[in-house]
């Protein structure tokens, strides 16, 4: 079931309208049923799979407090043992069905490469939605109750619900045991503050899928389909899209998960956070997928040693996790190479980082430039050509995330660089360039008429684009208020959690209504002029 | 209470939207999903409020103003004529009939135009007293080219199963199609963009109050007629014979090759006729003439045979029916000469009545004995038993 699907719109309200009503023993039972059921939509067989990751996973948190607890000689490998288990049972799962054909093919290449040919095993199988989601979700879990940074939850029901959330079931937020399972045992009721927050923020969310995501990916597709009949102006301004797409396509989710669980009376973590107002590629990575980011911080590039062991062994392992986080994303090539570069890019800025503190940290200089550049304002006007220059770097990279083939990538790197800087200077380059890209419609300039600057793809955008700044600049830390509506103490502390890093919903929710009720209409206004309503999937469903 | 208040504030916020989407998707209707197409309905209305149409080329869409016709009339005619536009010519003045008059003829109509037309009628329960059929000849001929490609094919299959119960596949129409558009946003889209794009060169009808003899384009009226421009009422009379003579020239497509009348078709009819009468319908075939050159041609050429044996088989219908038949394609049997034709097919409005009597009905002639297929013998049977 897609959230932008008539489906979810109906199903929705359906298990809100009986959730508030049931008393709280059942309202946890009826989250797990109906998000079993979304699931089911999909595939109901893989349902069976989220129930045995959830049961191994819960017995291994069992085995491993256990264990701890009764501190036996004898046993004391007994947590090791349980965690090495329920790691290999989840990942053995999601080897078989995402990276079995991978690396089956990966290894007849090598073996080709040195003259030993065969027909790789395939499988072919299907990969079950979300899969990597809710397997990170529940290794977490598991790491967590091993550290002891959070007891095993002895509640089968709360667990399970804590894997199987439809709100993030399926493209996350990838959420921490730390974060969700105490709300679990909190009570649930319906609040129309929260309530309208999470709306908003729904409502956000659509708009990006729906105006943002779809309509750029309605440019881009056919120029990732067919490289090689696009001029390297073209291909830019598709990666440059596509970088807009992805962004509108996964927050968008994120923030429907967070508005819809919101709404439900959950604080799921907060994904995203203005990533493209980064200025270096290490802060876009703490900005963007933050769930994910934290994960592989916590549980890979720590435990590899993090920036403990020196700055060459921190830049390796900055090269492993993001190797990693690529992996994540799909068995391909190029996507690990998407991660490398990321990793790459972090490891430079690591080393300039460390060569500027070296050359000004005891400037004999009257002015010390370091110092100069903590200036406020000097700050801000110093983060301006970063954040391009960030921009522009993860949009070149984003060409790996969404080629097809390692040829395909260096297809479309090898046109735009080589394409003359005559290519990409000039108002009508642009205008071809665009106008072949369907960026004005099949509106020829002559005939321009009102509805076109109402309707074009491309003008459309622009606008939807305006729209969506205006959003990132209400959302941004300037506006950040922790100033919330009064609310009765039992509803203050169900919604603590908030009050503490309020998302766009919840500052929208917090206006005069008149100023609520403008944002609302206007998002819809926005929707309906400009969104797409053909069926499309989320882009990160895939992994 | 909370619950209430948080739906009326949803309300407030979707109901304005929802307005707007539904209202643009209704008024503007760039499809023509909901209310038909612009200047088909515009046509329609027209016709339906006493007014004459000019500008008619052949963008407008005939079936579908027939369409929105059957929808928006308020009351059953009294008489609808059917037929070709060679039938466009009838008027009730030379029918003799009396009260709510219109010609429903089209361009080119082909059996499936004839019966389909019908069949709006008698669907939305508006069934008329009189029903005047021009029977053009190529409505027996089973040829592609016999066929107009406008003709709604899927009304005539579910007129032949619903109604005449021949056993012939159709997709019924979907109401909810009309649902969705009226809600749907992606035409909501659509209708935003159709309504500001570029309009001037569409060929939009002209409303006439009048008849405006002085116009120099053809013309439907109010009554469904058509009123050729004036060169074409004006016209030499070697101007018409000349046209005749091109017709004759020519292998006319929709009748070439017509040399039997096809036993399935005459049997489609032979039902459909049938149908109307067990309905209560007062049913006149009109045979309309031929000018004089070309039916020379018709009646000697072998490859035209199936035109007289069309003729043939009208008369022992009618007369099996007991239906009033008037006229002949032979102009001679019809008492015209090449004085009554605009063209080689079109008869003069005031050249009707010479055949069909100033409005007295001519008695079809005793029938002459022709074997009609059992099958269209038991088929009728049965109609009439219904």
């Amino acid at each position: 079931m897609l959230f932008n699907s008539l489906q979810f719109l109906i199903f929705f309200p359906v298990v809100c309208l009986v959730y508030f009503p049931l008393p709280q023993v059942l309202k946890k039972p009826w989250l797990l049923v109906c998000s079993y059921y979304f699931y089911m939509c999909w595939n109901a067989g893989f349902a069976l799979l989220i129930a045995f990751s959830t049961l191994t996973t819960w017995l291994c948190g069992f085995v491993i407090e256990k264990a701890k607890a009764e501190q036996r000689s004898d046993c004391r490998y007994f947590p090791k043992l349980a965690l090495t288990m329920n790691i290999a049972v989840n990942l053995g799962i999601l080897f078989f069905f995402k990276y079995f054909d991978f690396f089956s093919q990966t290894i007849a290449g090598v073996f080709s490469a040195v003259g030993i040919t065969y027909a790789p095993v395939q499988l072919g199988l299907t990969l079950p939605v979300g899969i990597s989601f809710y397997t990170f979700q529940a290794l977490g879990y598991s790491i967590d109750v091993y550290r002891g940074e959070h007891p095993h939850e002895k509640n089968l029901l709360n667990y399970a619900l804590f894997v199987s959330f439809f709100p993030q079931l399926v493209a996350g937020p990838i959420e921490r045991s730390v974060n969700f399972l105490p709300q679990l045992k909190q009570r649930h009721y319906f609040d129309e503050r929260r309530t309208e927050a999470g709306v908003l923020l729904m409502l956000v969310g659509f708009f990006k899928k729906l105006v943002i995501a779809d309509g750029f990916a309605s440019l881009v597709d056919p120029v990732f389909s067919a490289p090689g009949n696009y001029s390297g102006l073209q291909l830019l301004l598709a990666s440059v899209m596509f970088t807009l797409q992805i962004y509108g396509d996964f927050s968008g989710y994120s923030d429907i998960a967070i508005g819809a669980a919101e709404i439900l009376g959950f604080s799921l973590m907060r994904n995203f956070d203005r990533p493209y107002f980064s200025a270096s590629v290490s802060e876009f990575w703490r900005r963007w997928h933050i769930s994910l980011s934290t994960w592989m911080r916590d549980y890979i590039y720590i435990p590899l040693g993090g920036n403990r062991r020196g700055p060459w062994r921190k830049r390796l392992n900055l090269l492993i996790t993001f190797a990693i986080s690529g992996l994540w994303h799909g068995a391909k090539w190029t996507f690990v190479i998407w991660g490398m570069l990321n990793g790459l890019y972090q490891c430079i800025e690591d080393m300039l980082r460390t060569a500027w503190r070296k050359l000004f940290h005891r400037s004999p200089a009257p002015v010390n430039p370091k110092r100069l550049c903590e200036l406020p304002f000097l700050r801000r006007v110093i983060r301006f050509p970063g954040i391009l220059l960030t921009f522009g770097l993860t949009s070149l990279t984003f060409i790996f995330f969404r080629v097809s083939t390692l040829q395909q990538a260096a297809q479309i790197l090898k046109t735009v660089f080589s394409t003359p800087a005559a290519g990409y200077t000039g108002l009508e380059n642009w205008m071809t360039a665009l106008s072949g890209l369907d960026f004005f419609g099949n509106i020829h300039a002559s005939h321009i008429q009102p509805g076109w600057l109402l309707t074009a793809t491309g003008v459309g955008l622009v606008g939807a684009l305006l729209v969506l700044t205006v959003l990132e600049l209400i959302d941004a830390p300037f506006r950040y208020t922790k100033v919330l509506p009064e609310q009765t103490d039992r509803e203050k502390q169900d919604y603590a959690i908030d009050t503490e890093h309020p998302n766009l919903g919840d500052r929208v929710a917090a206006w005069a209504f008149p100023a609520r009720w403008l944002m609302a209409i206007i998002l819809l206004g926005a929707i309906l002029l400009w969104g797409s309503f053909a069926p499309s999937g989320f882009y990160y469903f895939q992994f | 209470m909370r619950l209430i208040k948080l739906l009326l504030k949803g309300l407030l916020v979707t109901v304005p939207l929802a307005l707007l989407l539904i209202t643009v998707n209704y008024r503007v209707d760039g499809s023509a999903v909901l209310r038909g197409d612009k200047f088909e309905l515009e046509v329609a209305q027209a016709w339906l409020s006493d007014k004459a149409v000019g500008n008619f080329t052949n963008a407008i869409n005939e079936r579908s103003v027939m369409r929105l016709y059957v929808e928006n009339l308020n009351q059953p005619l009294d008489t609808l004529v059917l037929g070709s536009s060679r039938a466009m010519q009838i008027t009730a003045a030379s029918t003799g009939a009396e009260g709510y008059f219109f010609n429903a003829g089209m361009t080119g109509a082909d059996r499936k135009d004839i019966l389909s037309t019908f069949y709006l009628f008698d669907r939305a329960d508006k069934l008329p007293e009189n029903l005047v059929i021009a029977v053009d000849p190529w409505i027996f001929f089973d040829s592609e080219e016999a066929l107009n490609f406008r003709s709604d094919d899927n009304l005539y299959r579910e007129f032949l199963s619903q109604r005449l119960g021949m056993e012939t596949e159709y997709t019924p129409e979907d109401q909810s199609v009309r649902r969705k558009a009226l809600t749907s946003p992606a035409y909501f889209q659509e209708n935003i963009q159709y309504f500001y794009s570029d309009h001037s060169e569409e060929e939009r009808p002209t409303i006439l109050a009048n008849r405006m003899d002085d116009l120099d384009e053809d013309i439907r009226l109010a009554d469904g007629t058509q009123w050729y421009s004036a060169s074409v009422r004006n016209a030499s009379q070697d101007q018409v014979d000349h046209n005749a003579l091109e017709v004759a020239n020519v292998d006319y497509a929709q009748l070439y090759g017509f040399t039997d009348v096809d036993e399935e078709l005459l049997r489609q009819f032979q039902a459909f006729i049938s149908y109307a009468v067990n309905r209560g319908v007062n049913v006149t075939l009109v045979l309309t003439p031929f000018h004089p050159i070309y039916w020379d041609m018709l009646s000697v050429n072998p490859d035209y045979s199936g035109v007289q044996q069309a003729e043939q088989a009208m008369r022992n219908l009618a007369a099996q029916q007991g239906v009033l038949l008037v006229g002949s394609y032979n102009p001679t049997d019809a008492n015209v000469s090449n004085e009554d034709f605009y063209d080689g097919l079109h008869i003069r409005r005031e050249s009707i009545c010479k055949y069909y009597d100033d409005g007295k009905k001519v008695e079809a002639p005793e029938p002459v004995q022709q074997e009609i297929t059992q099958d269209a013998e038991q088929d009728s049977e049965t109609e009439r038993q219904t």
